[in-house]
């Protein structure tokens, strides 16, 4: 076998893998129960002797050429993944794709990265990984190859054995109820906390209040936004031969929510007698511009800068309080909890995410080690 | 539609500078680097610089935010990362295609509204938010030499053949070695405040998969690289598709049907 068709090689290898992961996990959806193991058992056997066929061996599972294949293999299908819509019904897929939804299903497209197949080529990289590590006697080497198996092997932990939830407190009402999330998809069933939690206080901080002038097109049936800019700095607009001028925006701004925020506009188009000057108020609904083909829209922008919860955790007569805020998790117990969201008006909540995840130092510690292994290496070559 | 009004001045001095320094490396038609050219571009650079600097002040936080201020940071990345190869690595060519794709940067930025956004959301927030758009951004810099080392090697017929081809090659080996070594940084950064900001160091998001698939091509490469045959053409095109990967998630991803939604998406 020559050199230069070695990667084309291990491509073979790693699409034999593929076949077999894919018939293993075709065949837990068919068969059920303990005959699955056996077929399953078979098919890893037919494919462990197709591969001895070929002439592959153990060893060709720790070359450059097959970490080189499995990547880029493994970056067609994430490929794949983002193109499509990930995670729906089956019936979602039949009617968006038609006669080539059935091979897409087939093919787990419709849930690529929690598939089986998937899953069996990551847990192969990682037993590429440790391999290869333990081949070549230098560090930096090892310390790169054992920190991203270390990933995967946290991801494989936290998959196992990671709890992920979200929780909506209501004000003074204590909750114990986790709505589980699993593969991506929220409400995948409910899980009672050893604790409960009490939403004691909520907090939002805006930013101070700041027009924006919206511009709309008519494309059809519908108008399309062309256009978002700050009045105070964009005093003009181009609409096809037709302009606006900002002529004056009232800034008294108030910062919940700028009521009373008006702009003078001037309409200038060429061939008209005089220029059409008109007031727009903030936060109405957009006004139909001269022709029919702009619309306009005046709106005050104050989004959260920061929100908090002040939440309360009981267990048995024990009370401990916290106050958890967006990029500050709280841990009680073993699990840690995440601001995420909130609700207004008539129901107001607080979204509190809840985690539980063994997996998350094992990959921290990979991340680490894989980062002070490639810094390492560049040090021993300059050196 | 492009609002003049809303661009400093800084910016229409940059965009000037690397147009004009971009003319003047095309004209010069020279191996070694055009002098002029460079001062153009040095002071392009440099009003890039101050364009980043004055907005950061005056927004109180770091203009990274929106699509239209990360194509201004990319433009100072791609030009910075030149001046300091030239430094560091004696890069002898380059200038103009730094040139060329910082001018390109700001003229896609200029369509972009919005360029006074200054709303930080929670999310972002973090410490570790200017890090890992640093790590990312010197990185694609160091990665576009690559590309254009690699693109190079490949429209010049016979360059195996030539006494440069070597060089070129480890020029690009090693603008490949840095650009990794940053966006494996940028990653793993992106993963630790993932964790923390939405609770998931990993949410199989667009963005994220791109920025997987990018780490996934170049680590093909470093794979390849000392194999026999792998090191002229076949280096040269993993290195013109990884930055091609890297462009996809830069801007691609936003046009993906599956961007709603997602976690990471330009205003």
């Amino acid at each position: 076998m020559s050199d230069s068709r070695k990667p084309f090689n291990a491509l073979k290898l790693v699409l034999l893998e593929f076949l077999v992961l894919w018939g293993v996990e075709t065949l837990h959806r068919v068969v059920a129960g303990p005959l699955w193991v056996l077929t399953a058992l078979i098919a890893c056997a037919a494919g462990i002797y197709a591969a001895r066929g070929l002439g592959f061996r153990l060893g060709d599972l720790l070359t450059p050429e097959y970490g080189a294949a499995l990547f880029v293999f493994l970056s067609l299908w994430i490929a794949a993944g983002t193109l499509v819509v990930q995670g729906r019904e089956p019936a979602f897929y039949l009617s968006r794709y038609g006669v080539w939804a059935r091979p897409m299903l087939a093919l787990s497209l419709d849930h690529v990265f929690f598939a089986g197949w998937f899953r069996g080529l990551l847990a192969l990289l990682g037993v590429s990984l440790v391999g290869v590590s333990f081949r070549r006697p230098s560090w930096p080497f090892r310390m790169i190859h054992l920190g991203v198996a270390l990933v995967l092997m946290g991801g494989l932990i936290s998959d196992l054995g990671g709890v992920r939830g979200y929780m909506k407190l209501k004000p003074n009402r204590q909750q114990d109820m986790l709505i589980l999330q699993r593969q991506g998809r929220m409400g995948a069933g409910h899980l009672r906390l050893p604790f409960s939690l009490t939403l004691k206080e909520f907090r939002v901080e805006r930013y101070p209040a700041r027009p924006q002038l919206r511009l709309f097109q008519r494309r059809g049936e519908r108008f399309v936004r062309v256009s978002s800019v700050d009045p105070r700095r964009v005093r003009r607009l181009n609409m096809g031969e037709c302009a606006l001028e900002v002529l004056e925006v009232d800034q008294r701004i108030s910062r919940d929510g700028g009521r009373g925020l008006t702009a003078t506009l001037r309409l200038i188009c060429p061939g008209a007698s005089d220029a059409k000057t008109f007031r727009l108020a903030a936060d109405s609904r957009p006004v139909l511009l001269p022709g029919g083909s702009y619309a306009l829209e005046l709106r005050t922008l104050s989004p959260p800068r920061e929100y908090a919860s002040r939440l309360a955790f009981q267990q048995n007569e024990a009370v401990r309080e916290a106050w958890v805020r967006v990029n500050h998790p709280v841990r009680f117990q073993r699990y840690r909890f995440f601001q995420s969201g909130y609700g207004g008006g008539n129901d107001p909540f607080s979204g509190i995410t809840v985690k539980r995840d063994p997996g998350f130092p094992v990959v921290a510690a990979g991340l680490i080690l894989f980062l002070a292994g490639l810094l390492a290496g560049l040090l021993r070559r300059r050196s | 539609m492009i609002h003049w009004q809303a661009h400093s001045v800084f910016f229409f001095v940059a965009l000037g500078g690397y147009a004009i320094s971009g003319l003047v490396y095309l004209l010069s038609q020279r191996q070694v680097p055009s002098r002029s050219g460079e001062w153009i571009l040095a002071l392009a650079l440099a009003a890039n610089t101050a364009q980043i600097v004055s907005a950061w002040i005056r927004l109180g936080q770091p203009p990274f935010q929106t699509l239209y201020q990360s194509l201004v940071f990319f433009a100072w990345a791609v030009a910075g990362v030149y001046f300091s190869a030239r430094l560091l690595v004696a890069l002898r060519r380059g200038g103009g295609a730094a040139a060329v794709c910082a001018f390109g940067a700001l003229v896609f930025a200029l369509v972009k509204a919005d360029p006074n956004a200054g709303m930080l959301p929670p999310a972002l927030r973090s410490p570790w938010f200017v890090p890992h758009v640093l790590a990312y951004f010197i990185g694609y810099g160091a990665l576009f030499f690559s590309f254009t080392l690699g693109l190079t090697f490949l429209a010049s017929p016979g360059m195996r053949r030539r006494a440069g081809a070597g060089e070129l090659l480890s020029l690009m080996d090693k603008t490949i070695r840095f650009g990794f070594l940053l966006i494996s940084i940028g990653l793993a950064i992106g993963l630790l405040w993932a964790e923390t900001a939405w609770a998931a160091y990993w949410s199989w998001d667009p963005k994220e998969n791109w920025a997987l698939v990018t780490w996934l091509v170049y680590l093909a490469y470093l794979h390849l690289r000392n194999r026999p045959r792998w090191q002229g053409r076949s280096a040269a095109w993993l290195a013109v598709a990884g930055f091609l990967a890297v462009l996809f998630t830069y801007l691609g991803v936003n046009y993906l049907p599956t961007i709603a939604g997602a976690l990471h998406a330009y205003q």
